[in-house]
């Protein structure tokens, strides 16, 4: 559930066509009713929803083709100001957001940092690296194609700032992929400010497309875990998808001599919400929760039940704004629960589970189901987990290859490594 | 879930038992009468207690998730049970009782053991021959009045169990099938109200009838399960139903 809201926008393009005056009454019936049927919040957050079907039922009558539908339903679903609330259409301003994953690329990570797009990370003998590609360097054109255009577009949405640098950077390394064996070519700064551009051929990537799971689409998927200095376990993984348990779970318990665990979902979207759960898991002895989906009419846990071989030493979670739903209630449940503390930037606030189901007009209409909040009662929503240590990535660090944000969780594992030793000795 | 099975199927004779009993008056039956007007409904005491073991399978969808799958159910005397679901993309979810532990297994969560209000709806749900103790696992029960489920009247009866809370039955006035029940599921999961509507009963080659489709809805969510072939008295390996090694 919940997430991944621009992933879904190819499963609902092809079906689309323009319909009839007919059926685009009928999609607006179906997703105002739906929401007035099923919404989590039967006050829907103070909105007088029957007044909404009232002032947007004759703008729906005056549309003339699905596009216009689908933009002034997006503008009706708007009106509840909440995540996992979106028409997934072709003709969506983001249509290409993250869309079917390309599986080859240049091995670099592009993150938006004071409105440039800067590469934050790139994979060890990655052609972007061969092709003279540093982190810290600002990526300024693809293909002839702006970064400044592709801001701009995604400005458009009206979106807030950080779901917009999140989308920006989707798009980018959207852009960046391709066809493995193909080349692209960028325009960048290296660290010297310097303008230079590269060709560079795209290579198949070391992930794996998770299978389709219902109507989300597959997903290009990455794991990696390894021993940082003084043996601490390192594991990121860039997607909450099932074919990645089975290696979060190897991988953990490989950890189990560790003298401190750090899990890396910086840039993660989320995914599938019941891994959380099975992840925590893996980290502790107890019985828990991670938080609570509250529904219109009873309520959802994302209980943790733990497992056999499960990791008792310090935890220490990296996040960043891109680290959104699954991700937030991740780290949100587990610092609360006391099992890890939280290094990085404040999450993206988008931590509502949903489901989507297809309108009569082929587009897709995603809604949420209920509300999370964390073990305490936190509202992520619109708010996001917050770091115990905030620590900001910027373009000077990067240049000098450094990873201020790893170096700071390191720094919080060393610490409670430290203070157990002290208080166990 | 829970999926009952019932035996040949005598739905004249059930109708009739029913009608007698309420035939002198005009009040709403009682409890016993309408569960003894199920179990003829079904098949009857005798056909019932021929049965020893099932095995069934079908298939389940998810429409607004866009889920599509296949299940397998084994469930054998006097209280062991056995669903396996095989959802695409997600992987095998399991759910199992061997008359002592209850367990669940998924993907996303693991293996976990099941306790308290959740383990006590496990043994009632799993017992094999439910239908004929419902009195023993229901201590207190009430006719609640006439209501329609669809077109249908049926008699709304509220079930409550030793540890639980209530179970809402709806059994059809005409047919004496349950046609419908409402149960709160409640344990680490949460709390949700399942409601399942009972449908298509058809009778079995070796007597007896069983509900073939069930729709179950959660909310805004709906599962829909099909029964697609059913065997019974088949050897099932108790095996099966443990819970199995982490």
């Amino acid at each position: 559930m919940g997430r991944l809201t621009a992933l879904l926008l190819v499963a609902f393009s092809a079906a689309e066509g323009q319909n009839s005056r007919e059926i685009r009454l009928q999609a607006f019936d179906m997703v105002w009713r739906t929401i007035k049927d099923h919404h989590y919040d039967p006050t829907f957050g103070g909105v007088d929803w029957d007044a909404v079907r009232r002032q947007y039922e004759p703008r729906i009558e005056q549309t003339k083709t699905d596009s216009e539908l689908h933009g002034v339903l997006d503008r009706m679903i708007g009106e509840l100001k909440l995540s996992h609330f979106r028409i997934l259409a072709a003709d969506a301003i983001l249509d290409n957001v993250n869309a079917e994953p390309w599986l080859g690329g240049i091995g670099a990570d592009v993150r938006m940092i004071d409105g440039e797009a800067v590469i934050t990370r790139l994979d060890s003998g990655s052609p972007a690296l061969d092709a003279g590609l540093r982190t810290g360097f600002v990526i300024r054109k693809i293909d002839g194609k702006t970064v400044a255009e592709t801001v701009a577009r995604v400005a458009r949405t009206g979106e807030s700032q950080p779901r917009q640098r999140l989308y920006a950077a989707r798009l980018i390394r959207h852009q960046l992929d391709g066809e493995s064996g193909t080349k692209v070519r960028v325009e960048f700064l290296d660290g010297s400010d310097g303008v230079r551009q590269a060709e560079i051929g795209r290579r198949s990537k070391t992930g794996e497309l998770s299978p389709r799971f219902g109507h989300l689409p597959p997903q290009y998927t990455e794991f990696a875990a390894e021993r940082l200095a003084g043996g601490i376990g390192y594991i990121r993984f860039n997607v909450f998808m099932i074919s990645l348990m089975d290696r979060l779970r190897q991988g953990i318990r490989a950890m189990h001599d560790a003298p401190g665990l750090l899990f890396d979902i910086r840039g993660n979207p989320g995914g599938v919400a019941a891994m959380t759960g099975g992840i925590a898991g893996m980290l502790m002895s107890r019985e828990a929760s991670l938080g609570v989906m509250a529904m219109r009419s009873g309520h959802i846990n994302i209980p943790v039940f733990p497992q056999p071989g499960s990791y008792a030493g310090p935890v220490v979670i990296l996040t960043d704004e891109g680290s959104a739903s699954s991700s937030e209630i991740f780290a949100a449940g587990l610092q609360e629960l006391g099992r890890a503390v939280v290094v990085g930037e404040r999450t993206l606030g988008a931590a509502l589970p949903s489901v989507v189901v297809r309108l009569p007009t082929g587009a897709g209409f995603q809604y949420a189901l209920a509300d999370f909040k964390t073990p305490k009662g936190v509202l992520i929503e619109g708010r996001g987990a917050m770091p115990d240590q905030p620590v900001k990535l910027d373009r000077k660090s990067l240049l000098a290859g450094r990873d201020p944000q790893l170096e700071a969780a390191l720094e919080q594992v060393r610490k409670i490594i430290s203070s157990t030793q002290r208080s166990n000795p | 879930m829970r999926i009952p099975f019932r035996i040949p199927t005598a739905a004249a004779v059930a109708v009739a038992a029913l009608a007698a009993s309420f035939a002198q008056e005009a009040k709403l039956p009682t409890p016993d009468a309408i569960l003894a007007a199920y179990i003829q409904a079904t098949g009857g005491k005798a056909v019932i207690e021929k049965a020893t073991s099932r095995q069934a399978k079908g298939s389940f969808e998810m429409t607004a998730m866009g889920l599509k799958g296949g299940f397998e159910m084994f469930a054998k005397a006097p209280d062991k049970f056995l669903m396996k679901m095989d959802v695409p993309g997600f992987g095998p979810v399991q759910e199992g009782f061997d008359g002592t532990v209850a367990w669940s297994q998924n993907p996303a969560q693991g293996l976990r053991e099941k306790s308290g209000v959740e383990l006590a709806f496990t043994k009632r749900s799993s017992q094999f021959y439910r239908d004929l103790r419902l009195k023993e696992l229901y201590p207190k029960m009430e006719v609640k009045g006439v209501e329609k489920v669809g077109e249908k009247d049926v008699y709304h009866v509220e079930a409550i169990p030793a540890e639980g809370g209530p179970e809402q039955w709806y059994f059809d006035k005409a047919s004496g099938l349950m046609i419908r029940f409402i149960v709160d599921m409640e344990g680490p999961q949460g709390k949700v109200t399942i409601t399942t509507d009972v449908e298509d009963y058809k009778g079995l080659e070796t007597g007896g009838k069983i509900p073939m489709l069930l729709r179950q809805k959660i909310g805004s969510m709906e599962m829909h399960l099909r029964i697609e072939d059913v065997k019974v008295n088949v050897a099932i390996d108790e095996a099966i139903f443990r819970k199995p090694a982490a």
